[in-house]
């Protein structure tokens, strides 16, 4: 019976521990079937560098590639999309994609194919709009790939409103007004300001969540960088 | 027994006639007070309550009494306020307030004291408290008219207040009525000066002065002094000295939007403490008007801007020798020292050292020239060495090269001071330097008092009789703007003239024989500008005189100069030094450019050691203390403190903290 019992015991194990090898395998063999679509997908939005200089960096795609990719997938290059995808491979520089940074994106979003790509994307953005850490995350990010360069500390008034009405695009009508308001003083001639910092930009956020639609709780004197008074000045006076 | 058997029965009938007999009086009637005493006196005695020993007497006579005092007074009170006016019946109703009490005191128990005190308050100020209320400001106005003390709004006023002062809060809205009266007497006393105070200081701060005084007088008679009013009056001044002014903000030069108050006070110190032909203060009356400069100076919030343009002139006064006396200035010192503290003055403490070490340093070097019989070329020197920092001016604006007959001086002084304090330098600033030279070209020798450049150009012609300007650059060195200006005040006076192109170059053997007396300042290095305002009113005026006459002088590079060599002045001391002029506005400008950069590197440093020492604040408390510490110098607005903590979020000193909102935290 002891003896039996332990058979019975061992045989399970082994069992149990060839399912587990089977498996593996199985993991191993579609990891690198995934491997082997992301390169190719990689290699099919890289075929769209020839003909441009980002051609000779074979672990990168140029803005050709990028703008293709985007094509190909059903993207606009300037849209929330575009930026969600970005922010999800990671990309440092805007326009430019490392193949690491590729492939991060890729299995980030479970996607083996440029096909599945589109999908996920739009699954990633529906759920970074949906939750506030996220989207704080997106928003954060939406400033550095906005920078001309990634030393710089400040992005120009241009790139900067191009860039706050996209990322904003994923947000409630309400927020989006107020955001088209505030871009709209920042771009007139009341506004003194000509570039905006990193605590300028994410003081938006702030202040869309906690400022109310009308102003009624503002306080001048509160905790907003001072181009928040003048913003408020400007919007108090109905223009 | 006697209460419930006598007194009940008859209570109405006796408490009537007790009444009747009282209003009687009230009226004017003499009446028996036995008649009113005696029966209350007899109630008093009916204690027979334990715990209540007066009831019977409230019961009966006291609540009664104070029931027919309001009854009688309401009419009475409306009807003379009808027929009179509210000075008036601020003294009816003293008088009559004292007939109430006095007559209280003699009818009735002593424990019912308060009761009528509480009823004639209500009776003859709190039922007409807006028209008395309303009164208070008239008469103030009225009594700063007249100015006596004695006058008689200043009684009215008086007594308006002792009434008022019976009900607690009447003077809520009285204050804030004063308040503004007194604002708006003080800015009107100021704006009927006009522009009159830019060229005399002195107007403004004895308008300002003249105004507290008239106020003050108020409150110490008509108000009794009370903290409650003296404390308006002072936020009131404060009001007054730190607004800006309302109109000609373009023509004041758009450079500052800063209140004129620290300017002119500045100002007007400068005039007092600078030596002057015209008249000079005696010492008691010169300590009263210093005096009088820190009353405002005490109201004043930008003391930082008060003290760069103090700074400022001190340094010219002190350079140019221009001050009245060295007791004056300490003086000065000392009183702002002891309103705004040690800090505030150390600098203006070390500038004022500097005078009296620079003393010494001369008279030792002097000494030793004698004793060793050094060669520093026979002329006269005094120098001024300066601590660098302490001393609100510039390194100097062109590159300049001495003249030789300096050259030795300067070198030997060098070499002595280095001898002393070894590890110090000295930079030399020319251009605060002035010279005299004696002229022994001429029937009568004149003394010509001289910047160091125009020194330096006329030593030239020691050497030759006519240079060019080029030349004249080329050897003095000076920056061509400088050497323009300089050049042309020379000839203006006439001590040059210009050789006409065509015209024979008469050799002359005149030579200046220069004896340069020379004042040197050097200083261990510098920072901002002099300009000679002690002399800029007259050679401008001068300026235009001629200019009227005479074509301009036209002068370029190329343009011919000799010494004109029948030069003559009625006096013998000629000042030719104009070129120190700058530009006034100019100075002006940078001064307040230099205050506002201050002001932001004060609050930076402020919000800094805030957050070094808390690592975490809020953002409401932060702007608090950082306005608690800035106090002493200027009173920032939130935004420029708002502003000065986005700078160092920016340069990474600070981070909001994350999901808390209006906190910071200090970056390591």
């Amino acid at each position: 019976m002891g003896l039996l019992g332990r058979m019975r015991r061992k045989r399970q194990a082994t069992k149990a521990a060839n399912a587990a090898a089977a498996k593996e395998v199985e993991a191993a063999l579609a990891a690198r079937k995934a491997r082997e679509a992301r390169d190719a997908a990689f290699a099919r939005a890289k075929a769209s560098d020839a003909g441009t200089p980002a051609e000779a960096v074979m672990d990168e795609l140029g803005p050709g590639a990028v703008e293709a990719l985007c094509e190909a997938i059903g993207i606009a290059p300037a849209s929330a999309d575009a930026l969600v995808m970005c922010h999800t491979m990671g990309v440092a520089r805007m326009g430019y994609i490392s193949k690491t940074e590729f492939e991060a994106g890729m299995v980030s979003l479970a996607a083996s194919s440029l096909d599945d790509l589109a999908v996920a994307i739009s699954r990633r953005k529906a759920q970074l709009a949906a939750s506030t850490s996220g989207f704080a995350a997106l928003y954060e990010y939406a400033f550095a790939f906005a920078k001309e360069e990634p030393r710089k500390k400040i992005v120009d008034l241009a790139s900067a409103c191009a860039m706050l009405e996209l990322v904003m695009s994923m947000r409630s009508e309400s927020d989006r007004k107020r955001t088209d308001a505030f871009v709209a003083f920042l771009t007139s001639d009341s506004c003194t300001a000509r570039a905006l910092n990193h605590d300028q930009w994410s003081s938006w956020l702030d202040f869309i969540d906690e400022i109310a639609p009308d102003l009624s709780n503002w306080e001048d004197d509160g905790p907003y960088p001072v181009l928040f008074s003048e913003y408020v000045a400007h919007a108090s006076r109905g223009e | 027994m006697w209460r419930d058997k006598v007194l009940a029965p008859l209570k109405d009938r006796l408490v009537y006639a007790i009444l009747e007999q009282v209003r009687k009086e009230r009226d004017g009637e003499a009446i028996e007070r036995e008649l009113v005493v005696k029966p209350i006196e007899s109630m008093v005695k009916l204690g027979l309550e334990r715990n209540k020993p007066l009831a019977v007497y409230s019961e009966t006579i006291e609540l009664p009494y104070i029931a027919a005092l309001h009854e009688y007074y309401a009419a009475e009170t409306t009807n003379f306020l009808a027929q009179n006016a509210v000075p008036d019946y601020y003294s009816h109703a003293e008088t009559r307030m004292a007939e109430e009490s006095a007559r209280a005191v003699l009818f009735l128990d002593t424990s019912s004291e308060p009761r009528v005190t509480a009823a004639l308050t209500d009776i003859f100020v709190t039922a007409h408290l807006p028209a008395l209320q309303g009164e208070v400001i008239p008469l103030v106005a009225a009594m700063v008219a007249d100015s006596s003390s004695e006058s008689h709004a200043a009684k009215a006023l008086a007594r308006g207040y002792a009434l008022l002062a019976r009900v607690p809060g009447a003077f809520d809205s009285v204050q804030d009525a004063l308040g503004a009266f007194v604002v708006e007497r003080g800015l009107a006393a100021l704006d009927k000066l006009g522009d009159e105070p830019a060229s005399n200081p002195r107007k403004y701060v004895e308008a300002l002065l003249e105004h507290y005084a008239a106020f003050r007088t108020v409150v110490d008679t008509a108000f009794a002094g009370s903290g409650q009013f003296s404390l308006v009056l002072d936020k009131a001044m404060r009001e007054i000295v730190n607004a800006k002014p309302k109109t000609n903000a373009g023509s004041s030069g758009g450079a500052s939007s800063l209140p004129p108050a620290a300017e002119l006070l500045a100002k007007y110190c400068d005039m007092v403490l600078r030596k002057s032909s015209k008249s000079q203060l005696e010492d008691a009356e010169l300590s009263k008007v210093l005096d009088s400069v820190m009353e405002v100076f005490q109201y004043l919030e930008d003391k930082d801007v008060f003290q760069k343009f103090y700074s400022q002139m001190l340094a010219k006064r002190l350079i140019q020798s221009l001050s009245v006396s060295d007791d004056a200035e300490s003086a000065m010192i000392s009183r702002l020292k002891k309103a705004a503290g040690y800090e505030y003055t150390s600098k203006l403490q070390k500038m004022f050292q500097d005078m009296t070490l620079s003393d010494e340093l001369n008279a030792s070097f002097a000494t030793a020239v004698e004793k060793t019989g050094m060669d520093i070329g026979g002329v006269a020197f005094s120098f001024k060495v300066l601590t660098k920092g302490s001393w609100p001016l510039s390194s100097p604006s062109t590159p300049f090269v001495q003249p030789p007959e300096l050259d030795k001086l300067i070198k030997r002084f060098e070499a002595f001071y280095k001898n002393q304090h070894s590890g110090r330098e000295l930079f030399w600033l020319p251009e605060l330097t002035k010279g005299e030279l004696r002229t022994a070209y001429l029937a009568k020798n004149h003394d010509l008092i001289v910047t160091n450049y125009q020194m330096a150009i006329l030593c030239l012609f020691n050497r030759g009789t006519v240079f060019s300007v080029a030349e004249i650059g080329k050897l003095v060195g000076l920056e061509s703007k400088v050497l323009m200006r300089n050049v042309a005040s020379l000839v203006k006076v006439k001590l040059l003239s210009l050789v006409a192109d065509a015209g024979d170059t008469a050799v002359s053997q005149a030579e200046p024989k220069a004896e340069a007396k020379a004042k040197t300042e050097a200083k261990t290095e510098a920072e901002t500008d002099d300009a000679a305002a002690s002399s800029s009113a007259k050679p401008s005026k001068g300026k235009k005189g001629k200019g009227k006459k005479r074509a301009p002088i036209k002068l370029n590079s190329s343009t011919k100069l000799e010494v004109n060599l029948n030069f003559s002045n009625k006096r013998i001391r000629v000042k030719v030094l104009s070129s120190l002029i700058r530009d006034s506005t100019e100075e002006r400008a940078a001064t307040v450019r230099g205050v506002s950069e201050e002001r932001m590197f004060f609050l930076q440093a402020a919000v800094v050691r805030l957050m070094k020492a808390r690592k975490k604040m809020a953002h409401s408390v932060l702007v608090g203390e950082v306005c608690e510490i800035a106090a002493a110098r200027f009173k920032p607005r939130v935004a420029l403190i708002k502003k000065a903590i986005e700078q160092l979020i920016d340069k990474g000193y600070l981070a909001r903290v994350q999901g808390e909102k209006g906190m910071y935290e200090y970056l390591a």
